[in-house]
């Protein structure tokens, strides 16, 4: 029926399509960089919640320093809230020919279970399952020969040292691709893991207990969840701490009653050897005297007396030598005695909750957080920006069209009829924009943010379901501004009648401007820049416009490069202005005095040692009040307070000068003040590594990136701990600096059996690493999102003011402007607002950086505010390149007016 | 001696199969300062004549020898270059830049023409130094136009083109227009042409070429040709 009416809407589209395109790609850019930001987060916690619950992940674990007891295997079983527990133990061990550590656990059948991702589970004690990871070195049916820290194939606690590989699998214990943890063995990090069977083992004690809860409720990483399994640690946290203790003290105990047992024993049989001894004697004296009365005898009993007194002889040596035998017996177990008096060694059983047990679950979570933070205002930024200039664009069509609507309503078609086109353009541009936005929001985006930025974790199976609020939401509002503005503008139009709408609008006055009004800079400005001015003044909104999307896309490109430029100044100043140190051996003083002479011997021995010094190093633990995670702190005495500026610089966090240990409170650095909201002279309590609580005094607070460390003197550490510090670590410096350098030295510096670990000051360089290398992906993603929306700003505001003056640009064409000086007529007008547009960026750029590098950064690290130079200077240019590309773009449309067709008709 | 020549110019439009011919082998030559007015009804094909001669268009076949070189070969460039420097354009629609005053109006022509004419004095001459600081929307059809006409003239062009010029101006204002042309071809010795679908001013031309169907249908010169304010209609 109304044909022409359907044809003119179609002809609607193909006529305008760059504004057609331009609509459609900004809905669909600021809806695909909503939604992705939005759900990456909860995408990423829901694909993890499924693969715990899936692999069955424990909601704690039960750590011993040796290995658990029967009996307190029984008491965990019994603790309340146990679902289940399953115990399990692990060994480390080198791969031989290789630097690489490797972690052998049990398999686990209930609890934490490894997911297999090709062959099979382990079922003998002659057969491995490896890291996935280890695909690409080995294949299904190799043997894999394992040796310890000396090279040996005897290894502690393993029945072989070969193994058969039978599959490859992912487990929730090694969430993490680097940094899977502490060993003894080879460079001190554990580099790969392996599953075994029970068997494989020689004991039968496990080493930690795996725990499931019945009142836990809520998936991981919500709030109901961890404070629900925080609370079951806690309540049991001390009780476990002191079975721990009673195991101590019982087994020191009964090592003493076997001692005096032993040593009963010992006198027992030194009293008989003294009986036998007196009689021995006894009969020699009778041989003596026989002899003198049988002198003068035969020489055959002469004879006979003879022998007899060797044969006595002979039992005496025998006595004197069971008697030195004693004696050292004797003194063995006086040795013994004082050795298990001395020994302070605890039984340490520590519980738990998976943030605390498993560091990649909780980075994984707080990677997830960090997306959470950033989709709190870059995204709702770009939306903005996007929207803002649908906006424009559909409110300036209604205007351009007016002229169509009156011709339409005289020859009779209704209000709504002449609105249709509005209609069904706003929603084919809403439609289709956030169709593409969902698409690719919700799948491609996501994933691209996952695999770049999630990429040091082994959490298989990304999924990425729809999102209904956000999908509706961002639908929702495309659609509304879309065809809502068009519709308004049109709707007032058509209040006028017909015949007024059909005259063209007449053409909105010029208007002096306020410059003009003070001639001495008015002369002084050539013509066209008088033109740009007054052109300026006349588009007020489209103006306003320009500025605010160029302003918003600068200040999201400084936030991008922001991120970049904050992570990556953490790195040079926390290596080469504040540590200064490259491994930390870490060795157990308790050793026996031979064992700790090796060891004393085996670090002066060791090449390329610049200095070393003394510290007594501990992991302790602290709890932010609003939070439910305990922080990890590493805790550092060092035995020469002087000398430690050498290997730590404590400086100011804001003037960077350099700090002494303060005499009476630790410093504490800076991340951890601001977590706990802490400052200088408040206290903290810390806990311990046996579980007792501190508190102690900050005394001053140091600038630190990456991880918490409080620094204390051994005057202030024997007043708050109540004895001296029990050293336990030597901090060294390097001749040789290099990653192959310091791991050589600290996998030689893990081999005298006193050794514990070699903690490199590297292993926090590489976790922030690959923090930055994931942060810096996803700013690629954010800049790249950033800019594509600059461009897409700058054409269509562009494209809008093109198509609004053609008829102006005719006539400077008709004038005999050149194609240059025509383009340059209306860009100067761009090139001016893009330069203030740059200007305002600078400023809301610095603000956001501000602003998402407070809530941006891991718990554990802490960044610079600050923006390089280099950084606002790439964002301008970068937008001034748009700018340019647009203005290449129109220079061609503006060059393909046909000059003659413009100027032909009134409107 | 012959400023303009033009010879077997044709303008074809091919629309799908059917061809239009705006211009059919238009062929006549105009004398140096002749005051020239193209007739004919409307889709005559005048505009399209216009166009050509003004170096907005180009012919499909043919020759335009303005001043002695054949535009009709220009490339897009030297044809702004010849828009430049040698000719003025006054539409029906005025077309000023209506965020200009009348005399930036007229600036922005004479800022790219070498010879340009002071503004101020070309807006003087066409009656408008009172109106100089108003903007277009200020001003009547007939102010606008003499702007336009201003616009047109302060480059100093050889060739001044008109195309409807009173088309949209009432009877006086249109006559008083005319006048404008008449005065400035005669009295500066420039070509100007004039093209009409209004028969009835013909004898204010020097020149008068009737325009039917896309061919010439007469080309007339007038030797003695009479003063606008003599012309009514
Ligand atoms: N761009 C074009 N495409 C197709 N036909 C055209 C075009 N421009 C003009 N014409 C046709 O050429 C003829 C002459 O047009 P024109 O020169 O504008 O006439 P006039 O100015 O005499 O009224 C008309 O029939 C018109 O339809
Ligand atoms: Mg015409």
């Amino acid at each position: 029926m109304k044909k022409a009416l359907q044809k003119n809407i179609r002809r609607e589209f193909k006529f305008s399509l760059a504004r057609f395109l331009s609509v459609t790609t900004l809905i669909a850019l600021g809806v695909i960089v909503l939604i992705g930001l939005k759900v990456t987060g909860p995408d990423m916690r829901r694909t993890a919640n499924n693969y715990y619950t899936e692999q069955k992940m424990a909601d704690a674990v039960v750590t011993s320093n040796t290995d658990i007891s029967k009996s307190d295997q029984n008491y965990l079983k019994s603790l309340p809230h146990v679902k289940k527990i399953e115990f399990g133990t692990y060994q480390d061990a080198v791969i031989e020919n290789t630097n690489k550590s490797i972690r052998l656990n049990t398999k686990s059948t209930s609890l934490s279970k490894s997911k297999v991702f090709k062959g099979k589970l382990p079922t003998n004690n002659h057969e491995i399952a490896l890291d996935k990871r280890e695909m690409s070195k080995y294949k299904i049916g190799d043997s894999l020969w394992l040796v310890n820290n000396k090279g040996g194939h005897k290894i502690d606690n393993l029945k072989r040292a070969s193994y058969k590989i039978v599959g490859f699998v992912t487990s929730p214990d090694y969430l993490k691709k680097v940094n899977m943890g502490q060993t003894s063995a080879g460079n001190g990090q554990i580099s790969t893991y392996g599953i075994v069977t029970k068997s494989a083992f020689t004991t039968t004690q496990p080493k930690i207990a795996k725990i499931s809860y019945n009142n836990v409720h809520g998936a991981s990483y919500s709030n109901q969840y961890e404070q629900q399994v925080q609370d079951n640690v806690n309540d049991v946290d001390n009780k476990i701490r002191d079975r721990g203790v009673t195991r101590t003290n019982n087994e020191k105990q009964s090592s003493l009653d076997k001692l005096k047992t032993a040593e009963n024993n010992l006198n027992h049989q030194q009293s008989q050897l003294k009986t036998k001894k007196a009689q021995l004697k006894a009969k020699q004296q009778q041989l003596t005297s026989q002899a003198q009365q049988a002198s003068a005898a035969s020489t055959q009993a002469q004879a006979q007396l003879r022998s007899a007194e060797n044969t006595i002889k002979k039992n005496l040596a025998q006595i004197s030598s069971a008697q030195a035998k004693i004696n050292r017996a004797q003194k063995n177990l006086q040795d013994k005695r004082q050795a298990i008096q001395n020994n302070d060694q605890q039984i340490v059983y520590t519980i738990k909750s998976r943030n605390d047990y498993n560091t990649g679950y909780n980075q994984f979570g707080e990677d997830a957080k960090r997306i959470d933070s950033l989709s709190n205002t870059f995204p709702i930024i770009f939306f903005l920006v996007a929207l803002l200039v649908c906006f424009t664009t559909m409110s300036r069509m209604a205007g351009q069209k007016r002229i169509e609507l009156g011709t339409l309503r005289a020859l009779g078609y209704t209000k709504f009829d002449t609105l249709k086109v509005f209609i069904i353009y706003g929603l084919s541009t809403g439609i289709l924009g956030s169709l593409i936005g969902v698409l690719f929001g919700t799948g491609f985006l996501p994933r691209r943010i996952f695999a770049a930025y999630a990429a040091n974790f082994s959490i298989p199976n990304f999924q990425t379901p729809l999102d209904p609020f956000w999908i509706t939401l961002s639908t929702v509002i495309s659609i509304a501004v879309t065809t809502l503005p068009a519709l308004y503008a049109a709707g007032i139009s058509l209040r006028e009648l017909p015949a007024t709408l059909m005259l063209p609008k007449p053409p909105k006055a010029g208007a002096k401007v306020l410059l003009e009004k003070i001639p001495f800079i008015w002369r002084h400005l050539s013509f066209n820049y008088k033109i740009m001015i007054r052109n300026l003044a006349r588009y007020k909104t489209r103006m306003a416009m320009t500025i605010i999307g160029v302003a918003g896309c600068t200040a999201l490109l400084i936030t991008g490069f922001g991120i970049r430029d904050s992570l990556n100044g953490i790195l040079s100043t926390q290596y080469q202005k504040i540590v200064h140190y490259d491994v930390i051996s870490i060795y157990n003083p308790d050793a026996s005095s031979s064992k700790l002479a090796a060891y004393d011997d085996s670090i002066d021995n060791q090449s390329g040692i610049k200095s070393k010094t003394k510290v007594f190093y501990e992991q302790v633990t602290t709890h932010p009040k609003d939070d439910i995670n305990n922080q990890t702190i590493t805790m550092l005495v060092p035995k020469h307070p002087d000398h430690f500026s050498s290997y730590v610089s404590l400086r100011n966090p804001q003037t960077h000068q350099k700090l002494s240990l303060p005499k009476n409170g630790i410093a504490m650095t800076k991340k951890l003040a601001t977590l706990t909201g802490k400052k200088v002279g408040d206290q903290i309590t810390i806990k311990d590594a046996n579980g007792k609580n501190h508190q102690v005094k900050i005394g001053k607070i140091v600038e630190m990136y990456a991880g918490h460390n409080i620094y204390l003197t051994p005057s202030y550490y024997k007043q708050i701990f109540n004895q001296s510090a029990n050293y336990n670590a030597n901090m060294i410096k390097l001749n040789n600096r290099s990653a192959k350098n310091i791991d050589q030295v600290s996998k030689n510096l893990n081999k005298p059996d006193a050794s514990v670990t070699a903690v490199q000051s590297d292993d926090e360089k590489t976790e922030i690493n690959n923090i930055l290398h994931g942060l810096n992906n996803l700013v690629l993603i954010i800049t790249l999102c950033a800019s594509a929306l600059a461009f897409v700003v700058l054409f269509t505001l562009t494209n809008i003011n093109v198509s609004e003056r053609i008829r102006e640009l005719s006539t400077i064409k008709v004038l005999g402007f050149y194609p240059m000086e025509v383009v340059l007529y209306v860009y100067r007008e761009t090139f001016f607002l893009t330069a203030v547009g740059i200007l305002f960026g600078w400023w809301g750029g610095d603000y956001l950086h501000r602003y998402i590098m407070q809530t941006l950064p891991p718990a554990t690290a802490m960044t610079t505010l600050n923006l390089l130079w280099t950084n606002p200077t790439i964002s301008a240019i970068l937008t001034i390149i748009f700018s340019v590309i647009v203005m290449i773009l129109m220079a061609r449309k503006i060059n393909r007016i046909d000059m003659l067709e413009a100027l032909k008709s009134v409107d | 001696m012959t400023y303009i020549k033009v010879r077997d110019s044709s303008k074809i439009y091919q629309t799908g199969d059917e061809e239009v011919r705006a211009n059919d082998a238009i062929s006549f030559e105009i004398k140096k300062g002749e005051l020239t007015i193209i007739v004919g009804a409307s889709g005559a094909g005048k505009s399209t004549l216009l166009n050509i001669l003004g170096g907005m268009d180009k012919p499909t076949k043919g020759d335009v020898i303005i001043n002695g070189k054949n535009i009709a070969n220009y490339n897009t460039r030297k044809l702004t270059t010849y828009r430049r420097r040698s000719v003025g354009f006054v539409f029906q629609f005025y077309n000023l830049v209506p965020n200009l005053t009348a005399l930036e109006n007229v600036e922005l022509a004479s800022q790219i023409a070498p010879d340009a004419l002071n503004p101020e004095e070309v807006l003087k001459d066409v009656g408008l130094a009172s109106r100089a600081q108003n903007f277009p929307a200020q001003l009547s059809g007939g102010e606008q136009q003499r702007v336009a006409i201003a616009r047109a003239i302060a480059k100093n062009p050889e060739l001044l083109l008109c195309d409807e010029p009173t088309g949209a101006l009432d009877y006086h204002t249109g006559k008083s227009i005319l006048k404008l042309l008449q005065d400035f071809s005669h009295q500066q010795q420039k070509n100007v042409i004039i093209v009409t679908h209004n028969g009835m001013i013909k004898p204010m031309a020097d020149h008068v070429i009737e325009l039917f169907d896309g061919k010439v249908k007469a080309d007339v010169r007038n030797a003695n040709p009479t003063s606008v304010e003599q012309i009514e209609w």
